[in-house]
């Protein structure tokens, strides 16, 4: 970390160690690969902009990138609200189907599922990104979230039963 | 005996491992309430819903080469800070003005002294 103030290449390790992680992070939150792409950008920016500014403090490098792809997230969520929300679109993720029913299927129940997700307030959507996504232990999301383990606990179970609900509100 | 909370932890570190149905389970899920075992079935959901996705390496590779520009411009851009804080300067100039100035004033009186005599 001390290295990559004073180092671009430093901070390029950094990057490329912690890039599809807020990626992912991002694409979950936005549900658009594209949106996905230029947030992300934003983040390792202004992470860049600030870095002679970061002190470690307890809080590890990936606490702090989640934490202004947190705020990226809210903001671009703020800014679309007026605008149509983009339906989840994997973008060459997906692999071609062998049957092609089921798998519309399933599709659109994953997609049905993200939506309700979405639909969550910001620290439940990031605890289950990291901890499926990512698949962090509860001790890690809890340093990231800035909580401690028990709460995460609590919220975890308190996230399942709020998005059951959800999905029980969507037709 | 755990909490239903824990369970889910226990399962859902399970989930994390690859493990699927009644493998991921705590106990046999009769031992659980069908409303609970709702939530052991939306756990395995969002496990399987909330795979990663890889960006695109044209992306990455190109915003690396971003950022590599702008870390090695950062340095150069920066204003170079003095050794001595400018303030730092001022209190220690403006301590000697005073301190010249005092010296001074005492300067006549003393060397008024023997004339007096």
């Amino acid at each position: 970390m001390e290295q990559a103030r004073r180092d671009p290449e430093a901070f390029g390790e950094l990057y490329l160690r912690h890039v599809r992680s807020i990626y992912n992070y991002i694409f979950y939150r936005t549900g658009d690969p594209e949106e996905a792409e230029d947030l992300t950008s934003r983040v390792f920016l202004q992470a860049l902009q600030h870095l002679p500014r970061f002190q470690e403090r307890g809080l590890p490098f990936a606490a702090w990138l989640f934490r202004i792809a947190h705020n990226l997230v809210a903001n671009w969520h703020r800014d679309r609200r007026r605008r149509p929300v983009v339906p989840l679109s994997e973008n060459g993720h997906e692999r071609a189907p062998d049957r092609v029913e089921a798998l519309v299927e399933r599709q659109e129940e994953r997609e049905r599922l993200l939506r309700a997700l979405r639909r969550m307030p910001p620290d439940r959507q990031q605890l289950l990104i990291l901890k499926f996504v990512e698949g962090l232990s509860n001790a890690e999301i809890a340093r990231i979230i800035g909580r401690t383990e028990g709460a995460i606990r609590v919220l975890y179970h308190r996230t399942l039963e709020a998005l059951r609900k959800e999905l029980l509100r969507e037709p | 005996m755990p909490d239903l909370a824990e369970w889910l932890e226990w399962h859902a570190a399970r989930l994390q491992q690859g493990l699927r149905g009644e493998a991921a389970y705590p106990l046999p899920p009769v031992a659980f309430s069908p409303r609970d075992r709702a939530l052991f079935q939306l756990a395995e959901q969002l496990a399987d819903a909330l795979r990663p996705v890889e960006p695109r390496p044209t992306w990455v590779a190109s915003l690396y080469e971003r950022l590599m520009a702008e870390a090695r411009q950062a340095p150069r851009r920066r204003p170079s800070t003095p050794a001595i804080p400018l303030w730092w300067l001022g209190v220690a100039l403006g301590t000697a003005a005073v301190g010249l100035w005092a010296y001074r004033r005492r300067q006549p009186v003393r060397s008024a002294l023997p004339l007096n005599r």
